[in-house]
């Protein structure tokens, strides 16, 4: 073994003595916690989107030949939402809150549109509007990942 | 909180050491911190920690790989380690430096080493503080033995020249 790594050895702790930078240990509980609300989310998200799918598929709300397609596609809006808060917490952590909001505000439902519909209204007219109306909102969630994706883009 | 609690013991416990050895690869603390929160968020992030017997081994592994990382990311280029090795032996160092004679102090260590280019200060800090081979060194920045041979040589010459004060940066 050469002096150098001799010396090294010898004196190993005073090569790990510089501190953390000043509020290191705040800024990583931070992190820590941003980090375990997104966990909750890839857990919960996913299992409370097929649960919203099912109870919307299966109590009659809308009962035509199409509901497959648009369970699908509420799934696909849960999944997104998800994605994107991912996405955001990972690279915009600062932006984190307002996207939240802005998510929920885009996607929330004090009651779901299926049940305001007339109970006469043709299956085929209903699923009509009912795709029309969670398509817009999938294309708002489009938009705001695809600015999120511009923007890692110009890191 | 519990989490709160478990994740601050696992801070307190390994941040200084992870940290320091973050910076020693990297030379820029910003880095070095946030490859050391990232290297302990991993850790917790893990459902079956009882897997893991040595966590401070592991810790130290997960940190060094965040670190070869950064600098990868910093370099922009895959191969960096390659192609400085390529690099014609710059006339400011000598071979004779490297047998001399030195006298060593943790200061004059740490600033040499702070003044490396990133390339030789990685192999170098594997080598010397983290006590890995050639054979782990080559595993672990995926690159040949004759380049992490030619790197910790030279690097350790300009070190040596460094400590004697004969070059600067």
């Amino acid at each position: 073994m050469d002096d150098l790594k001799r010396y090294i050895l010898e004196n190993r702790a005073g090569f790990d003595d510089e501190p953390v930078p000043e509020g290191s240990r705040g800024r990583f509980m931070a992190k820590a916690a941003r980090t375990e609300r997104r966990r909750v989310w890839i857990w919960a998200g996913p299992a409370a989107a097929a649960v919203v799918a099912v109870v919307f598929a299966v109590s009659g709300i809308y009962r035509g030949k199409d509901a497959g397609s648009l369970e699908k596609l509420m799934q696909e809006m849960a999944r997104s939402e998800i994605e994107i808060m991912v996405l955001v917490e990972t690279n915009f952590p600062q932006d984190a809150e307002a996207v939240g909001n802005t998510l929920r505000s885009i996607t929330a439902e004090a009651i779901p549109l299926a049940s305001l519909l007339p109970d006469e209204m043709p299956d085929e007219e209903r699923m009509n509007v009912l795709k029309d109306y969670y398509g817009r909102k999938a294309e708002a969630l489009d938009r705001v990942r695809q600015y999120y994706e511009d923007e890692i883009d110009k890191l | 909180m519990k989490l709160d609690a478990d994740i601050g013991r696992i801070y307190d416990a390994h941040s200084v050491r992870l940290y320091n050895m973050s910076l020693r690869i990297l030379g820029d603390r910003s880095d070095a911190e946030e490859v050391m929160h990232d290297t302990l968020l991993k850790y917790h992030g893990i459902s079956r920690k009882d897997d893991i017997k040595d966590v401070s081994k592991w810790l130290s592994s997960v940190c060094i790989r965040k670190s070869i990382d950064r600098l990868r990311e910093r370099h922009r280029y895959k191969n960096f380690l390659e192609r400085y090795a390529e690099q014609e032996v710059s006339d400011e160092t000598s071979s004779e430096a490297y047998d001399e004679q030195l006298e060593y102090s943790i200061s004059k260590i740490k600033t040499a080493m702070a003044s490396l280019p990133d390339q030789y200060r990685l192999v170098l800090t594997l080598h010397l503080f983290e006590g890995y081979d050639y054979q782990e060194i080559l595993q672990i920045t995926g690159t040949k033995e004759s380049t992490v041979r030619t790197l910790y040589m030279r690097g350790r010459q300009k070190l040596a020249e460094m400590i004697k004060g004969r070059i600067y940066g």
